[in-house]
């Protein structure tokens, strides 16, 4: 069972988080409002996956996925947001982002982008 | 969608109760059946093939039947069959007055007239309004607005969302262009770049907006309620930016803002386009270039 920490400032984004993947058999092992808390929590669970919401308060996905990226070269971490313009994706993938999905997603998209980044 | 607008001018004449008025929209509601069942109930589609429109349906922003022709599931003869014994909303709306012997064709028809001069709806914008066509609804109730092809494209997308998340009988009014605009409660988002746009939505109807974007029921509008509200606007302005940006218009989402205390925006010329969701009135605001001040 993959263990997954949800980084979101919205709480409907990680509830819906929530629900795909417990639908998906995943552990959600934690779950962060900005991109700080984001990444002092992944310091601490090193979970196996980490969705990243890119506009956050306080420090943005974008930022907090590089220092993750930084201190473990292995995360594996899924971009999600809303707006899915050619930069930011080409931005957070250049950034060490795994994948990439844009809101709304559902079990499927997030099945897809599951499976290609830890099988 | 139909319905929702001509029977609220029926009530409002005094043609039609509101409890009837009710009834019958309920009535509406209940009889449409979704094109993806229609055709698997034809046997025009396998089950796995309708989940996956459905599914393709709810990340990209198009209609169910447009997916299905576009994966070589149907063809045009056999959507143009489903879409007939789909119905048309307003011949059943319609159907629905004679049937429960509200009013006859002949009066159906005089009411119809005066409606759309109510209205100011020109013939066309009464037919886009007869087949459901979300777009030039939109377009007919801010016509008498000056705004911009990107403003109109946003107002656009926006309508179809709430249909496609919210409500698909959502009904909108004619829009008014003010300097000032003040509400209780308010999300508001900016998307900045090549140009700049101020867009939100206000008034109790956000909640309505929360409960179905998130499935849950809220009591108040709280800052779980704006979350959701806000949540809901994120994405489809997100979805707006990505949209332009394969256009070559590159702009970005700043957080959205939500102020549940009396708030005012002062600019020069707010867009303020109401509609009203299972009855509630919401707000949406939109500010293009210029500048603005949130007190």
């Amino acid at each position: 069972m993959a263990r997954v920490l949800i980084v979101d400032d919205s709480r409907t984004s990680r509830k819906i988080l929530r629900k795909v993947f417990e639908e998906l058999d995943c552990e959600i092992c934690g779950e962060a409002k900005n991109g700080q808390e984001g990444y002092d929590l992944y310091k601490e669970l090193q979970p196996d996956l980490v969705t990243m919401d890119i506009t956050m308060p306080v420090l943005d996905g974008v930022s907090a996925l590089k220092m993750i990226k930084t201190d473990f070269p292995e995360a594996k971490v899924l971009m999600v947001s809303a707006a899915g313009q050619q930069k930011n994706v080409l931005e957070a993938i250049k950034s060490g982002a795994s994948e990439f999905i844009s809101k709304p997603f559902n079990v499927e998209a997030v099945k897809q982008a599951l499976n290609s980044i830890l099988i | 969608m139909f319905g929702v607008y001509f029977g609220k001018y029926l009530t409002d004449i005094g043609v039609l109760t509101p409890d009837t008025y009710s009834e019958i929209i309920e009535k509406c509601r209940n009889n449409r059946i979704e094109v993806g069942v229609l055709a698997v109930n034809e046997g025009m589609l396998i089950d796995a093939q309708a989940n996956e429109v459905n599914f393709l349906q709810t990340m990209h922003d198009m209609k169910f039947g447009d997916i299905a022709l576009s994966m070589n599931y149907l063809t045009e003869e056999q959507l143009e069959e489903l879409l007939k014994k789909q119905g048309n909303g307003y011949l059943q709306f319609v159907q629905l007055l004679t049937d429960e012997g509200i009013l006859t064709l002949d009066e159906i028809q005089e009411h119809l007239n005066n409606f759309r001069k109510n209205e100011k709806l020109t013939i066309a914008e009464l037919d886009a309004l007869k087949r459901a066509d979300v777009d030039m609804v939109v377009s007919a109730y801010i016509k008498s607005a000056n705004v911009s092809d990107l403003v109109k494209e946003y107002l656009c997308l926006l309508g179809r969302n709430l249909i496609r998340f919210v409500d698909n009988r959502v009904r909108f009014e004619a829009c008014n262009i003010t300097d000032s605009y003040t509400a209780k409660c308010m999300i508001l988002q900016e998307m900045t770049g090549d140009t700049r746009i101020l867009a939100g939505i206000a008034d109790t109807g956000i909640t309505v907006v929360a409960e179905e974007y998130c499935e849950e029921d809220f009591y108040e509008i709280d800052e779980d309620c704006l979350d959701a509200a806000g949540e809901f606007l994120n994405v489809t302005n997100g979805e707006f930016l990505t949209k332009l940006s394969a256009n070559g218009t590159h702009m970005d989402l700043k957080l959205h803002g939500m102020y549940n205390t009396y708030t005012t925006i002062e600019a020069k010329d707010i867009l303020i386009l109401p509609c009203y969701l299972f009855g509630e009135r919401m707000d949406i605001i939109v500010c293009e270039g210029g500048r603005w001040e949130i007190n």
